[in-house]
């Protein structure tokens, strides 16, 4: 793997004296993609949050360094974060009418961008503007400028937020849930485009996701969160292929897709347990279906073929 | 035998502000026997939700007919209605908004019981309780103080309370974690096993479809565009869109990916729909009579059994 361009080291963050997420680590190399995948509450949207600088005032970064292109984010003032998100750090979210604003026009949405970061004119930044939303696969980009942005279907709106989010050729995008408000067929559009574009432009990518298919089909490699912890990682396609961890491993096998259609689902019992309530052992423990003694203890992010932290992995 | 449901024609329109029509859903025609659950699919907008709302009469439609063992629930009056409608319920995606966060628990699940008057309420709720598998305590706390899953197995119970004979279950598991709906889809196949239930499935998610009904009606703005034996449908899609609407989930791992089709362009406007398919803006096989000439429902027997699609390419030219 090339030097990677974002790199988290023991990343924890608190919320009331509770862990939201407890000693995470990861790296993203250029042109790759890692998915941080997890149900909800497991910590992944924040995780994206803190490498952003983005964290509400009550969470608190605890513990960890975050690295960027060699630099600790941590070290920089506001200004400078302020700087480096919006160019060289690139963001899109779930709901695109969210991020937008109704009152301006997407062409204004854009050229803010480049003006703000580049310092372009505003000719120029209209023009490139145009440029980057032919990129996006928007048709007629000349036209949709002077569009408000409830004029467009969700799908558009993605793509003007990937336009926005790609304007200063980023070197990271963070894509936090970015097609779960789509619909499936859309969906696989706006996906297709993050892949093409990730390898085009060599952009790092930070996929965060519920979606297994999602992962299996379109991300390099994946980091699987439960309760806080990255509990499994690898390469993607081993990860769900040959799960070691036993919640990823309950967590594929429960799927409708991989089971006869009609028959009883393996389901997993109980709940995800909240913050400060995760206890000191495994935090899947009492979910899982082949728990041992040794659970009581937190096993560490280990093992080949790729770490997971079990006790008792699935062979 | 009578089917349980037999839908003649549905349509649904709404007036725009603009004085414009949106045609919500056009013409839907389709029978449900009794203990059958069928699976609706089909994007935002495709009128899904409208479908299973048409159906139970919680909107006025504006034509066809719904007939319930034979009697046509929207020709019928207010009290006759009423009485009908303990056999047929609803349950939503969002069973935050469904539950009143004011009222217990047991308040919540009898009180179709009590708005019925019938007996023996505090009886029944523990036997539902029971039933969805939440703990029998739970008839005293308040909806908030539950997750999300347990909150759906609340509203289910209210919605079995009176032994309905169908159940439109509008995306019931689309709000819930993976592990979780899971959970809930076992409970729904086994309610729909013992007590003999009919269901009209609306869902969004094609392989939770596909686990859950025996047939399965495929909707593109507004109008079924493919019904038939949930097998078929899946595994030999004759519409063009069904197969595009296939190809584009993401597979999990282990399961056979299906060559993608990309749709280009997006949905059609609704309240000005295109002549001819609505779909052959977008359609890889389009032929210059798409453009023109509607589709029927033709049946057609082909691989895992008879279905019906709209698609002149399976008309006899």
């Amino acid at each position: 793997m090339s030097t990677p361009i974002l790199q988290v080291e023991g990343l924890t963050l608190t919320a009331g004296g509770a862990a939201l997420v407890e000693d995470v680590s990861f790296a993203v190399a250029p042109g790759e993609m890692l998915a941080l995948v997890g149900e909800s509450g497991c910590g992944k949207s924040v995780t994206a949050l803190a490498v952003m600088r983005l964290l509400a005032p009550a969470i608190r970064h605890a513990a960890g360094t975050i690295r960027f292109d060699g630099a600790d984010l941590g070290a920089l003032d506001g200004e400078a974060m302020r700087r480096l998100r919006g160019s060289r750090i690139g963001m899109i979210f779930q709901e695109p009418m969210t991020s937008l604003n109704p009152v301006f026009t997407i062409g204004e949405q854009i050229a803010e961008v480049l003006r703000l970061h580049r310092g372009l004119s505003p000719a120029a930044a209209l023009s490139r503007a145009a440029e980057l939303l032919d990129l996006v696969g928007l048709p007629t980009p000349r036209r949709q400028l002077p569009r408000y942005p409830h004029q467009m279907s969700g799908g558009q709106r993605q793509r003007v937020m990937i336009a926005i989010a790609l304007a200063c050729e980023p070197r990271l995008l963070i894509a936090d849930e970015p097609t779960t408000a789509l619909d499936v067929t859309v969906q696989a559009q706006i996906l297709a485009l993050i892949d093409r574009l990730r390898r085009q432009l060599d952009m790092a990518c930070l996929l965060i996701t519920h979606d297994l298919g999602v992962v299996a089909e379109f991300c390099d490699r994946a980091a699987v969160m439960y309760a806080g912890r990255i509990v499994e990682t690898g390469p993607a396609e081993a990860v769900f292929v040959a799960p070691r961890h036993r919640y990823t491993h309950a967590l594929v096998r429960t799927m409708p897709a991989r089971n006869p259609p009609g028959e009883l689902l393996p389901a997993i019992p109980g709940q995800v347990p909240p913050p400060g309530a995760r206890g000191i052992g495994c935090a899947f423990a009492p979910r899982c279906d082949a728990p041992l003694p040794d659970c009581a203890v937190r096993p560490e992010l280990a093992g080949a073929p790729h770490p997971a932290a079990c006790w008792n992995p699935a062979e | 035998m009578t089917p349980l449901l037999d839908v003649r024609g549905l349509t649904q329109h709404y007036r725009t502000q603009g004085g414009g029509t949106l045609r919500a859903l056009e013409y839907a025609s389709f029978m449900l026997a009794h203990g059958e659950v069928l699976g609706i699919v089909g994007e935002s907008g495709c009128g899904k939700s409208t479908l299973g709302r048409a159906v139970l009469r919680l909107v006025e439609p504006t034509a066809g007919q719904v007939l319930f063992e034979g009697e046509d629930i929207l020709r019928l009056p207010r009290a006759a209605l009423r009485r009908r409608r303990r056999d047929m319920q609803i349950v939503f995606q969002d069973p935050f908004g469904a539950l009143n966060p004011r009222h217990r628990v047991a308040t919540l699940i009898g009180e179709p019981l009590t708005i019925h008057g019938l007996p023996g309420v505090a009886e029944r709720v523990a036997e539902l309780l029971d039933l969805v598998g939440l703990p029998p305590d739970s008839g005293r706390r308040y909806a908030h103080e539950f997750s999300g899953g347990q909150r759906q197995r609340i509203a289910i119970a209210r919605a079995l309370a009176l032994s309905p004979k169908l159940l439109v279950a509008d995306e019931p598991v689309s709000a819930l974690d993976v592990s979780i709906q899971s959970q809930i889809i076992n409970l729904i196949a086994e309610l729909k096993r013992r007590m003999g239930l009919a269901m009209l499935f609306i869902s969004h998610d094609l392989s939770v479809v596909r686990h859950v009904s025996q047939r399965i009606a495929v909707m593109y703005l507004g109008r079924i565009v493919e019904i038939g034996p949930a097998a078929a449908v899946f595994e030999h899609p004759a519409h063009p869109y069904t197969q595009a609407l296939l190809s584009a989930v993401p597979q999990p791992p282990g399961v056979a990916r299906r060559e993608r089709i990309i749709l280009e362009g997006d949905l059609p406007d609704p309240t000005d729909p295109p002549p001819g398919c609505a779909f052959h803006g977008r359609c890889r096989h389009a032929m210059p009579r798409c453009a023109v000439e509607r589709p029927a429902l033709v049946a057609r027997r082909s691989a895992g059994g008879v279905r019906e699609a709209a698609c002149h390419l399976y008309e006899e030219a």
